[in-house]
């Protein structure tokens, strides 16, 4: 009886699962077979014919370029920034006694837990009483914001898998504190921070609210120009945008992945 | 020459004294063990030693300089971890030459003694191997090569057999000992291993609460502990409790509720009133394994009667746990040479040198 329970529950956990999965996935397949369709004006699923059409309309769009040009841009600069900020802070962290280490790695952390809504209209309040309207520095800020916990978590899980037995015998074997960081440390964590690095590239790229916020009429991201445009002139050259983002960050994620295992780089082991 | 020496060495953590009031010194070219239960505060000693840790108190030479306060990259001492915390991202020969770099070797010189080290410790095949590939046993002897490549004046061994399996930790133990003779090495090492402390040390320093309780050579330490903490913790024991009678020549009588009257060796103070006495399982013979080998010397034999409770194959030995007569209990160990040994519930005399007997007298 219990056995037949037993089948009976993990049956469903199995259906339950393939239902979430497909919940989560089917969306996405619709807007890449739709990004391919052929009609010119935004029909019904499935599509009719395949073409190229919402592609060349993205890639030649004005709106969509300046976004993704400030995009690129944004992204690199806010996570080379985050990537100095978050091994910084990482460093700093492992050496910190326990206690305090908690508290402020919680303070580091929270961009995490605090809504990037929240995050975005706080910060559009604070750069306006401080009298910052350039768009682009004001963009900047944000995303180093939110990339940040990502660098230094990466960093700090990769910093606290080293055995503290190896600087020490960096130490014991003549080298100075500086030295031994340079020499055993930071090359024993180079691959976490490289992924971190990645992480925090994918999520400035992805991010739509603290962007929405921080944009100026001539400075925005691509996520921000696609809602925009949602709002304007609702066609597919969004899904081809969807698509081209996709492709991207699923490129970005796979390479981790291949080459140091995303697994391995969150558990620090 | 002292290699090293300590004075009145005290450090605190927050509540917890670790070392209260450590005094020692090391000879050049000598090996010395610490060794004491996990706690007893000698892996801070060795920390206070390599300069991980300062002391709240006491003082600390390296050679005839003062060392409190400095950096371990300021002193000239080599350090073997538990876990070998060799550089995984190094192959063998760098990690080797790592401390050479550092210490401002010039190329051709570290490129020598990178080979000598690999050589004394029987690694210079695996020279481009990164350590991951290597089994425990050659990732010490590789952190040793690598220890020893900058000639330090004085080497700690952390626990250095602990992560090993016990048949492969035998084997190592004489390699490493062989390696610190041959390069004419000051060592301490720190273990909770009894064996391994008496392999390695010449003297052997027993630690417990943070102090120093008996320092000796394995033999002292063994055969006559000062305290019922040493002789505990070191080897195995029957003890029994009672008061001291006559002399008897040389002996002194013995006078214990639970057992017959027994000689004992003359204890160094009389004064005590009460005294722990014990006897060394493997010094105790059983009748029927020619109790006449004893009888070398002039010195009368303690023999009591009682039955053999347990017999417990041990392969090389045999212990025997004996009810004597007057309801005390003793375990005998006797070597297995394929004798015959009694059966249990049989009835049989034990006989033991009152020499053999250590006495502790009690606070």
């Amino acid at each position: 009886m219990a056995r037949v329970l037993d089948d009976i529950l993990f049956v469903a956990l199995l259906v339950l699962v393939a239902v979430i999965a497909a919940f989560l996935i089917f969306p996405l397949i619709v807007a890449v077979l739709m990004a391919f369709d052929a009609r010119t004006y935004l029909g019904t699923f499935p599509p009719h014919g395949f073409s190229f059409q919402w592609f060349y309309r993205f890639f030649n769009d004005e709106m969509y370029m300046r976004g993704l040009k400030t995009s690129l841009l944004v992204a690199t600069i806010s996570t080379f920034a985050s990537a100095i900020i978050g091994v910084t802070a990482a460093i700093a962290l492992v050496h910190t006694r326990s206690r305090a280490r908690q508290a402020l790695e919680a303070i580091f952390l929270s961009p995490l837990i605090v809504p990037t809504v929240v995050i975005g209209f706080a910060l559009l309040l604070f750069f306006s009483r401080i009298g910052l309207f350039i768009g682009f520095t004001r963009l900047l800020c944000g995303h180093i914001i939110i990339t940040v916990p990502y660098t230094i978590r990466v960093t700090l899980a990769g910093l606290v898998g080293i055995p503290k037995s190896i600087s020490e015998a960096a130490l014991s074997l003549g080298a100075s504190d500086w030295r031994a960081f340079w020499t055993v440390t930071l090359p024993l964590a180079r691959t976490n921070i490289f992924a971190g690095t990645i992480f925090a590239f994918v999520f400035s790229m992805d991010d739509v609210s603290v962007s929405l916020f921080l944009s100026s009429v001539d400075t925005y991201t691509l996520p921000v120009a696609m809602v925009g445009m949602m709002q304007s002139q609702f066609d597919l050259s969004i899904a081809a945008a969807a698509v081209f983002l996709m492709v991207v960050m699923t490129t970005l994620m796979l390479a981790i992945d291949k080459i140091f295992g995303v697994n391995k780089i969150l558990v620090g082991k | 020459m002292n290699v090293l020496e300590l004075r009145d060495v005290v450090k605190r953590f927050g509540p917890l004294t670790a070392v209260n009031g450590v005094s020692l010194s090391v000879q050049k070219g000598s090996i010395i063990s610490l060794l004491g239960p996990s706690g007893c505060g000698k892996t801070t000693l060795l920390r206070i030693i390599a300069g991980f840790e300062h002391p709240d108190e006491g003082l600390v030479f390296l050679g005839s300089k003062n060392v409190n306060g400095k950096r371990p990259y300021e002193r000239n001492v080599g350090l073997l971890f538990q876990d070998y915390a060799l550089f995984p991202h190094m192959t063998v020969g760098k990690n080797v030459a790592y401390g050479l770099h550092q210490r401002g070797f010039r190329e051709p010189q570290v490129k020598k003694r990178t080979d000598e080290m690999l050589d004394l410790v029987g690694m210079r095949e695996f020279a481009n191997r990164r350590p991951q590939t290597l089994s425990g046993g050659q990732r010490q002897r590789v952190a040793l090569g690598r220890a020893l490549a900058s000639n330090p004046e004085l080497i700690l061994l952390d626990e250095p057999l602990s992560a090993l399996d016990a048949k492969l930790r035998l084997e190592l133990r004489t390699e490493l000992k062989r390696i610190l003779v041959t390069a004419g090495s000051t060592a301490v090492i720190v273990t909770h291993d009894q064996e391994e402390a008496m392999t390695f040390g010449e003297r052997v320093i027993v630690m417990e609460k943070g102090q120093i309780r008996q320092e000796g050579s394995p033999t002292q330490i063994y055969d006559d502990p000062k305290t019922r903490f040493v002789a505990e913790f070191i080897g195995r024991s029957n003890w029994f409790c009672g008061t001291l009678g006559q002399k008897i020549g040389e002996f002194r009588e013995f006078l214990c509720s639970q057992m017959k009257t027994t000689l004992i060796r003359e204890p160094d103070q009389v004064n005590h009133k009460m005294y722990d006495v014990c006897i060394r399982p493997e010094r105790i013979l059983t009748r029927g394994s020619k109790s006449k080998d004893l009888n070398d010397g002039d010195e009368p034999l303690n023999t009591i009667n009682g039955t053999i409770k347990d017999v417990i194959y041990l392969g090389s030995d045999f212990e025997l746990i004996i009810a004597l007569d007057g309801a005390a209990e003793m375990t005998a160990i006797e070597k297995n040479r394929r004798q015959s040994i009694p059966n249990r519930g049989e009835a049989v005399t034990i006989a033991f040198r009152p020499s053999d007997m250590i006495v502790i007298g009690r606070d």
